[in-house]
């Protein structure tokens, strides 16, 4: 992971060119899963007991199970923009895009932790800070990791197909926001009223509708 | 004393008139790090306090080819704990001697806690945007910058305490902001210190480089937010009351409060 980050070309030139591409990816995932889990038990630190536990399991699950959704149709843009890459590595450089997240977020969970448990609850105000906090912290880590998709679709293709990490950003985010939410709870919305976790819960409803229906509600408000 | 890093300029200025471009002139405090001299291997880990204000080069050249770091790592934390153990001592002694003891196990505690909490992050982006520090340099680095800081609380501690003695009901806003400018003036120093180590190492290694000046800016701003709020929730630090509440509160209600 330190190699990774400090020298990503010289790394995705050696892991591209052949290698093992099997050992490397299982190390991406490893670097992955431990940085995403220091991030969801921080988050769950704010209602704390089994929420941190589900929240440090959940965390990982969710780069994961989002990758497995979208990673055929990452695979067939790859190839339909030209980049000629067998599977194993284009699952190698969307695996470490997302290492790089994970790493970041990692990076600032032991902060986040620090004010999740600061935080008064329950508390709306709370609540927003730390969302508030969290989108910061996560949208510096999805720049980190988007410049290394960028630099891995570079070691592939020669130069950065746009087009193609255009879309693989959007199709992540896409699926990513509708998994967030079928995990739903993750900074403390529990607050104990429903318990930590529900599936059915988490299966009811979709995160586009739900913005739409927050974005029309505060338009009545105004109007 | 001959150099121990080759002198190469990173960057050059005008030609002059024979076509060649000479090397750009060192800054007056480079040529006096130049001359530094400071042997960390010799008893006494508390010497590290004093190279880090008469030796700082000799520090950075023991830094960037990592010579004994446990040492350098001891010294400073040793440093630290004693300046930040007497400046806590100060903080607390304006609500009587049983806080004085209070806040100064406290301090500590803040200062080495949002190091640790924050080193994290400042290791991930210093190597994310382009700065070559291992582990270890980084570690050392926070540590540095937290020694350097506590030298001067520690400096500033009998200011401090005077005020702190002559202080009537009503005051304490007075106190608060007069601590909140010692610590940020500290971590100023700290910062600037770290600042001119990577100046220092970038004029002779420009390939390498050991810290990122925009990361050390950003950086310091979340190391104060996150000691704030440390402070907030280990305190009271200065008011008269019990060891620990575990108040779940952000550190600005905390400092709001305690200027009323």
């Amino acid at each position: 992971m330190q190699a990774l980050l400090q020298f990503p070309r010289l790394c995705y030139a050696t892991a591209l060119s052949g290698g093992t591409p099997v050992r490397a990816s299982l190390r991406l995932m490893a670097a992955g899963v431990v940085g995403a889990a220091c991030w969801g038990a921080a988050m769950g630190i704010h209602v704390g007991g089994v929420h941190l536990l589900l929240t440090a399991l959940k965390m990982p699950l969710f780069f994961a199970a989002t990758l497995a959704l979208c990673f055929a149709l990452m695979h067939v843009l790859a190839l339909a923009g030209g980049v000629r890459a067998r599977p194993a590595q284009t699952l190698q450089v969307a695996l470490s895009g997302l290492s790089v997240t994970s790493t970041v977020l990692g990076a600032f969970s032991p902060v986040l932790a620090l004010f999740a448990a600061c935080a008064p609850i329950p508390s709306n105000a709370s609540y927003v800070n730390l969302y508030v906090f969290c989108t910061a912290c996560g949208a510096a880590a999805g720049l980190a990791g988007a410049r290394h998709l960028a630099m891995g679709l570079r070691a592939l293709h020669g130069s950065t197909p746009r087009a193609v990490l255009a879309g693989w950003l959007l199709i992540y985010q896409f699926t990513g926001a509708q998994m967030a939410w079928v995990l739903r709870p993750w900074i403390g919305s529990s607050y104990g009223v429903e318990g930590y976790y529900s599936l059915s819960r988490g299966l009811t409803g979709n995160f586009y509708v739900g913005v739409g229906r927050v974005l029309l509600r505060w338009m009545q408000q105004w109007t | 004393m001959t150099d121990p890093i080759p002198y190469k300029p990173a960057a050059a200025s005008c030609p002059d008139e024979a076509g060649t471009i000479p090397p750009a002139p060192k800054p007056a405090w480079m040529q006096r790090w130049d001359q530094d001299e400071f042997e960390i291997n010799q008893p006494g880990l508390l010497r590290v306090g004093g190279a880090l204000l008469k030796a700082q080069g000799q520090v950075a050249r023991d830094l960037l080819h990592e010579k004994a770091p446990a040492r350098y790592a001891l010294g400073c934390l040793i440093v630290t704990l004693l300046a930040t153990l007497a400046y806590g001592a100060i903080i607390g002694s304006a609500a009587g001697p049983g806080q004085s003891l209070y806040a100064a196990l406290k301090l500590p505690l803040v200062v080495l806690g949002s190091g640790a909490i924050c080193l994290p992050s400042f290791y991930v982006f210093q190597c994310l945007l382009g700065a070559r520090p291992s582990l270890a340099q980084a570690a050392l680095g926070t540590l540095l910058l937290c020694a350097a800081a506590g030298l001067i609380v520690a400096a500033c501690a009998p200011v401090v305490w005077f005020f702190s003695i002559s202080i009537e009901a009503g005051t304490a806003a007075f106190l608060v902001l007069l601590h909140v400018g010692v610590v940020v003036a500290a971590i100023g120093f700290g910062i600037h210190l770290l600042a001119r180590m990577h100046r220092y190492v970038r004029l002779y290694r420009p390939h390498r480089r050991l810290f990122h000046g925009r990361v050390l800016a950003l950086w310091v701003v979340m190391y104060l937010l996150v000691a704030a709020q440390m402070a907030s929730f280990l305190g009271p630090l200065m008011d008269d009351g019990e060891f620990f509440r575990g108040e779940r509160r952000l550190f600005l209600s905390a400092f709001v409060r305690a200027l009323k």
